[in-house]
């Protein structure tokens, strides 16, 4: 029953946009030959298991979970740019040319794109004697804008395409800048340069959705709420029984595909029409794989062990695993530990007395047993001990050994968090200990599952010769989050928020964590940075004035290059040692195991998750 | 129980072959004969007195209930077993964060101090376990005593006035008995526990008296349903009869000759349902939706320790154990008691 | 006799508009649960959630939502689990299409544990009852009690641990992929899940089965039989077991009504894809027209189940007739 670690590092970003990023990505179009090797580890069946379903059922207007992508990425849906499903260091965290045929030009004002498609690449059953073609990408896209199906996604990413909000707001029948001169052209107009705007087009919801008779919304055509279980493949796999699609009758009476049952079970086959030849990112080694939907955690890492399954997509390797695999020399090479670009961390909120003193946030830095939070986590594999905010894969590794905090064997220091809290207004005496009753029965929401109600109660441990205690409310995940983003909610802080990236960029924690843009009811800025008086008053709150970010965030969105690392990591040293909203406490790692039937693995850093493509099974 | 209605009750409870004792005297007999139900009563017994005593254990041992100590995990986070468990000698020494065991390969640690081992994030299990048998027992004695006022009052109503306050209790309690009731409990319990406000407006907030109130809430109808039987065939005897012939109330009826004259197999039931009820909240702590992390009970400790009957029994067996225990302790004394008050049925 | 049938469906009906509306109420106005705010996600605008209650119809009056849900129970083609209404808030899929791909499951679950039960319970409260006070009473008994006194969950973990971890004897958890029922069966993926759910019950069966038969040998009726000269096999077997087992059809009907509304803990427990296993997933998740699918699918079967024992009952003897 537990959820996956990775179901929250996903990143949400507003409807801002980050300026244009360049030198990071978008390199000439590298073809990593995995042809050789490929021989030897192609075939066999992946067994895969997950301990919950997709959150929208495949749909990719609305799918906004990094599992999922993974499976987008992997096998089913092919994007006009790509990432090759390997770590950072490998070139993981670039994107390269994959239904595009090369780089897309853009305009020298930065506002027009051109992507040019590769020839001959034709979509999987049913459609297998259909080409891709630029309309396809532009029925996506109008599909991405429609507030029918775009439910949970992520469109406001593509705000910046010039009349896309006309369209999703139901004012023009056609976006107006997206054009196709010839079907492999493909025309995107922007209201504004965007220089990442090849990474928003490495994202399924932009996957090309095939025509099917006169309907506007193609084989899509009717199924608002369920076009993943009709899901058309352009990757190296498709649904089992794709084939069987039969896109001709009213939408409510066609079946669904056989190959994905909700809730109970995934099965993915090879793609008849997928061809190499045009595909340089996807080994796609196994011949068909096979997930499991539903289970308990620590039944299923059994399973692994005793090599009844070879992988659990979306579980939390339990503490004994990791100790089995990092301990016995034969397990070693079937643990793959990478870091997962999030942070996890515990905010305050700089409305509610005692944290709208510094004093009070800095004192619980010190405070604060990292090594312990950690050491129930799992320990060192679990992640590296965090000392400021930003993965330092976005800050170009600036800060890598910056800890403002740091305490002897990272566990805490007391004597440094009294003295930080002798210079509080909330300790009236002058010992190090809080004597105000705001210090009393601080409501702090964490998640119910394993390991954080054990962490709260570390954290409660190491309050108390503060004079600090805490009123733990443990709730269920998707419910903590909203408490936590509910500026009315009142809450002091949350103890069991994580943070992941949705592309290599810093703006897509400082936007969305720390800009005012981020308040309720939008997005994640849980410490309240920003929010004018009004605001304040209008939630309940009598402290009148918090610090703003507003204008470093705007500087480091403009920056570019080496620049913009720079600016996101001084702005990192600014929260770090001025605001102080967090406790950052780990940068996270994705542990995963694998059965002894594995030969090949390779980390995706897009996802966060294994390469489903590359890992290889035997008896293939 | 005055004398004058000890003919009746021994009439109806206990048959025919005892005569000139008082029923409680019979009873008493009866159950002192049983050794299982004595061995269970006084399991009872001992667990109420741990219960009580528990901080007194926790002084001496020199761990809280909630007292956090890192230094008993290993630097995998796994919890440290008895001092006397038989843990396989240390292969190999790692030292790394803030702990300084040494560990074997697959092996546990034994930390010295803790009698039952190590629980969560460092914290005393066999402190947790006395802790949590107040749990067990509070949810034992509010959940069934609130069960037993609703449905000791509804079912003398029922029986005593028939009619139509007979058909509206009847039917409300056939109601609640074909409601899905662990479905609502578990509905009833994330709506009040799950959220930072608790419902009806913060009166109700998530923690224990919320779990109680759920399962008593549930729990009534078994009681009001047995009392109204027996109530209906007591209706007609001869000492209601007298003392309505005497003018009394009903109220004076109820309460001073109805009321006692059910308390024995109200005794029963209720210890019978209060085994059913601890498992309640285990279930429900099982299921996510029980006691918050910071009061101890069996079920949340058996639902955290998963499988960890694969490094770490001890956190399987022990609260597994105190739970078995403890319902099995009712369960015999429920068994003598229902013996001893229907020697018909006696072994 | 029609005019009790009649009443007793009314009754049926009541009790479903009293749970559809208990569960409404605790569901719908869950503080936390605005399902408008958790299907848009994390990233979001005023008027996403806006456009979300829309779909949700939550932006209408209270009873007008609860007309909607209502409508949905009524079981009539078109109407009943309407999935227009009846359909998942998280990933969209028809509540009526789960529930009978789910069905089967717990179906199966809930009848093979009944016949394990049956089969444990039913022999053992006998040879106790006959054999009173003997080893095998004694045996028997502590069976029953040690069976009344185990935590399910408990249970199943320890089995699962034993017979498939260590022994490897029992299979893995979970149902294959497009594995039919039947094959299940046949993998054994049912025989822990059985064994765990029929544990307590055959104790609960077989201490009632002993108290009801020892009652009953006390009775009139068993007397005259023997007075008859009857052999005492023939009377316990003929004439004792009949009336002892009476209760045990009324229980049964009862249980098994209970517990094709899901066994929440056993199927979370074995990953079996049944109505408790994803009753609990949707609570957790706050999903409303599921959790309201379930109750009502729960409630059905127990009053369904409670209706048949008691018209059973009032055929067999017109005294239980409720006036």
């Amino acid at each position: 029953m537990k959820r996956s670690l990775r179901f929250i590092a996903f990143v949400a970003v507003l409807g801002i946009v980050a300026a244009a990023c360049g030198g990071n990505g978008s390199t000439s179009s590298s073809s990593t030959d995995t042809g050789s090797s490929s021989a030897d580890l192609s075939g066999g069946t992946l067994k895969m298991a997950m301990l919950a379903d997709v959150t929208a059922a495949f749909d990719p207007q609305k799918e906004y979970y990094s599992v999922t992508w993974e499976y987008y990425r992997c096998c089913l849906l092919r994007t006009l740019m790509s990432y090759k499903g390997v770590p950072t260091a490998e070139g993981g965290a670039e994107i390269f040319p994959d239904l595009a045929a090369s780089e897309p030009e853009v305009s020298a004002d930065g506002l027009t794109w051109t992507f040019t498609l590769k020839q001959g690449v034709n979509y999987g059953d049913p459609f297998g004697d259909v080409s891709v073609t630029a309309g396809d990408f532009i029925r996506a896209l109008e599909r991405t804008a429609d507030p029918a199906a775009n439910t949970g996604g992520y469109s406001f990413y593509y705000s910046v395409i010039k009349g896309f909000d006309d369209y999703a707001g139901g004012k023009a029948d056609t976006i107006s800048g997206l054009s196709a001169p010839d079907d492999s052209t493909l025309v995107i107009e922007l209201t504004e340069p965007t220089g990442d705007l090849g990474y928003r087009f490495a994202m399924a919801t932009t996957a090309p959705i095939p025509p099917s008779g006169d309907a506007k919304y193609g084989a899509a055509e009717g199924h608002d709420r369920n076009y993943g279980r009709f899901l058309v493949a352009t990757g190296p796999y498709q649904f089992q029984g794709a084939a069987d699609l039969d896109f001709t009758g009213p939408a409510k009476d066609q079946t669904p595909v056989a190959g994905y049952v909700p809730g109970r079970s995934i099965v993915l086959e090879r793609n008849p029409q997928w061809d190499a030849a045009t595909d340089d990112l996807r080994p796609a080694y196994p011949d068909a794989i096979e997930v499991t939907i539903g289970g308990d955690n620590n039944d299923l890492y059994n399973q692994v062990s005793s090599g009844d399954i070879d992988f659990v997509v979306d579980g939390a390797v339990p503490p004994n695993k990791i100790k089995e695999y990092t301990t016995d020399p034969d397990l070693q090479n079937r643990l793959n530990v990478y870091p997962s670009d999030a942070v996890r961390y515990v905010s305050f909120n700089l409305a509610v007395p005692p944290f709208d003193d510094v004093h009070v946030r800095k004192a619980i830095n010190w405070a604060l047993d990292k090594q312990g939070f950690r050491q129930v986590r799992g320990g060192e594999t679990t992640g590296q001990i965090a000392g400021h905010i930003w993965v330092n894969s976005l800050e170009n590794n600036l800060l890598s050994d910056y800890n403002p905090y740091a305490t002897p064997n990272d566990s805490g220091d007391q004597q440094q968090a009294m003295d930080e809290m002798k210079q509080s207004k909330y300790d009236k005496n002058g010992d190090g200990v809080c004597d105000d009753p705001a210090c009393e029965n601080i409501l702090t929401i964490t998640d119910r599952e394993d390991p954080y109600p054990d962490q709260a109660a570390i954290l409660k441990d190491n309050l108390s010769p503060l004079g600090i205690t805490l009123d733990v409310k443990e709730l269920e995940r998707g419910t903590m989050y909203n408490k936590c983003n509910d500026a009315n909610s009142q809450h002091a802080m949350c103890a069991g928020p994580a943070w992941g990236k949705d592309y290599a960029d810093g703006y897509t924690f400082g936007g969305p964590l720390f800009d005012s843009s981020g308040l309720w009811e939008s997005c994640c800025n849980y410490s309240l940075l920003g929010a004018t008086a009004d605001q304040l008053s209008g939630w309940g709150y009598d402290v009148t004035s918090v610090p703003t970010v507003d204008a470093k965030v705007d500087e480091c969105s403009a920056a570019q290059g080496d620049a913009r690392f720079q600016c996101w990591a001084d702005l990192d040293k600014q929260l770090m040692e001025e605001v102080v909203p967090w406790v950052p406490y780990l940068f996270d790692n994705s542990v995963d195991i694998l059965s002894p039937n594995v030969t090949n693995y390779s980390f995706d850093q897009f996802a966060g998750l294994a390469a489903f493509d590359h890992m290889a099974v035997t008896g293939g | 129980m005055t004398e004058d209605t000890s003919a009746a009750e021994i009439d109806l409870q206990v048959g025919k072959d005892v005569i000139g004792r008082s029923p409680w005297e019979i009873f008493w007999r009866q159950f002192r004969r049983d050794r299982w139900a004595l061995a269970g009563g006084i399991m009872v017994i001992i667990m109420i007195i741990l219960a009580i005593t528990a901080p007194l254990f926790a002084k001496a041992v020199g761990h809280g209930p909630n007292e956090v100590n890192l230094k008993a995990l290993d630097q995998f986070g796994l919890q440290g077993a008895p001092f006397w468990w038989p843990c396989p000698p240390a292969q190999e020494v790692v030292f790394t964060g803030g702990t300084a065991e040494s560990l074997g390969q697959s092996g546990c640690t034994a930390v010295p101090g803790y009698w039952l081992g190590v629980e969560g994030p460092g914290r005393d299990q066999f402190i947790r376990i006395l802790y949590g048998a107040r749990t067990s027992l509070f949810i034992a004695f509010f959940a069934t005593g609130l069960a037993l006022i609703i449905g000791v009052i509804l079912g003398i109503m029922a029986g005593f006035f028939r009619g139509k306050v007979d058909t509206a209790i009847s039917r409300a309690t056939d109601v609640v008995l074909s409601l899905p009731i662990l479905l609502l409990a578990l509905g009833l319990a994330a709506a009040c526990g799950a959220t930072a406000e608790g419902c009806l407006g913060g009166l109700i907030q998530p923690g224990l008296i919320l779990v109680g109130l759920i399962i008593g809430l549930f729990s009534w109808p078994y009681i009001s349903r047995i009392i109204r039987g027996q109530v209906l065939s007591m209706r007609e005897k001869e000492f209601v009869e007298a003392s309505r012939s005497l003018g009394s109330s009903d109220w004076r009826i109820m309460s001073k000759e109805i009321l006692p004259n059910v308390a024995a197999p109200l005794i029963v039931y209720t210890t019978l349902i209060i085994p059913s009820n601890i498992l309640f909240e285990a279930g429900l702590s099982f299921l996510g939706v029980g006691v918050p992390d910071s009061t101890a009970s069996w079920g949340a400790m058996l639902s955290a320790s998963g499988s960890a009957f694969t490094y770490a029994p001890w956190l399987m067996i022990f609260p597994g154990l105190a739970l078995f225990m403890t319902t099995l302790a009712f369960n015999l004394v429920g068994d003598g008691l229902r013996d001893a008050l229907d020697p018909r049925t006696q072994g | 006799m029609g005019r009790y049938l009649v009443r007793r469906v009314l009754f049926l009906v009541l009790v479903l508009f009293i749970v559809s509306l208990l569960t409404f109420l605790i569901f719908v106005k869950l503080p936390a649960g605005d399902p408008a705010r958790r299907a848009v996600g994390r990233s979001t605008t005023p008027q996403q959630i806006e456009a979300a209650r829309v779909a949700f119809g939550l932006d209408k009056p209270l009873y007008v939502q609860y007309g909607r849900f209502a409508r949905g129970l009524v079981p009539i083609p078109g109407w009943f689990l309407d999935e227009k209404v009846y359909y998942s808030y998280a990933n969209f899929v028809s509540v009526k299409e789960e529930l009978f791909r789910r069905l089967p499951v717990t179906i199966t679950l809930a009848v093979g544990a009944a016949f394990i039960w049956l089969a444990m319970g039913i022999p053992i409260g006998i040879i106790s009852a006959v054999k009173r006070g003997s080893f095998w009473d004694r045996a028997g008994m502590l069976f029953a009690l040690v069976g009344v006194s185990m935590p399910v969950f408990w249970l199943g973990q320890l089995l699962l641990y034993a017979f498939w971890f260590k022994l490897r004897w029992a299979p893995k958890s979970g149902l294959e992929i497009n594995a039919t029922i039947w094959e299940s069966i046949a993998q054994g993926k049912f025989i822990l899940p059985w064994i765990t759910l029929a544990f307590t019950s055959a104790a609960f069966y077989a201490r009632m089965v002993r108290g009801n038969l020892i009652e009953t040998m006390g009775d009139d009726y068993i007397r005259t039989a023997r007075a008859k000269g009857l052999s005492e096999r023939r009377v316990i077997y003929k004439h004792g077991l009949r009336g002892a087992l009476t209760p045990v059809v009324t229980m049964l009907g009862l249980d098994i009504g209970a517990l094709l509304g899901g066994a929440f803990i056993t199927e979370t427990l074995f990953a079996m894809p049944g109505i408790g296993q994803w009753a609990v997933q949707a609570i957790a998740t706050n999903d409303f027209p599921i959790v309201m699918g379930v109750t009502i699918v729960g409630a059905l079967f127990i009053a369904a189940a409670n209706l048949v024992v008691d018209v059973t009952y009032a055929f067999l003897d017109p005294r239980v007739r409720y006036t």
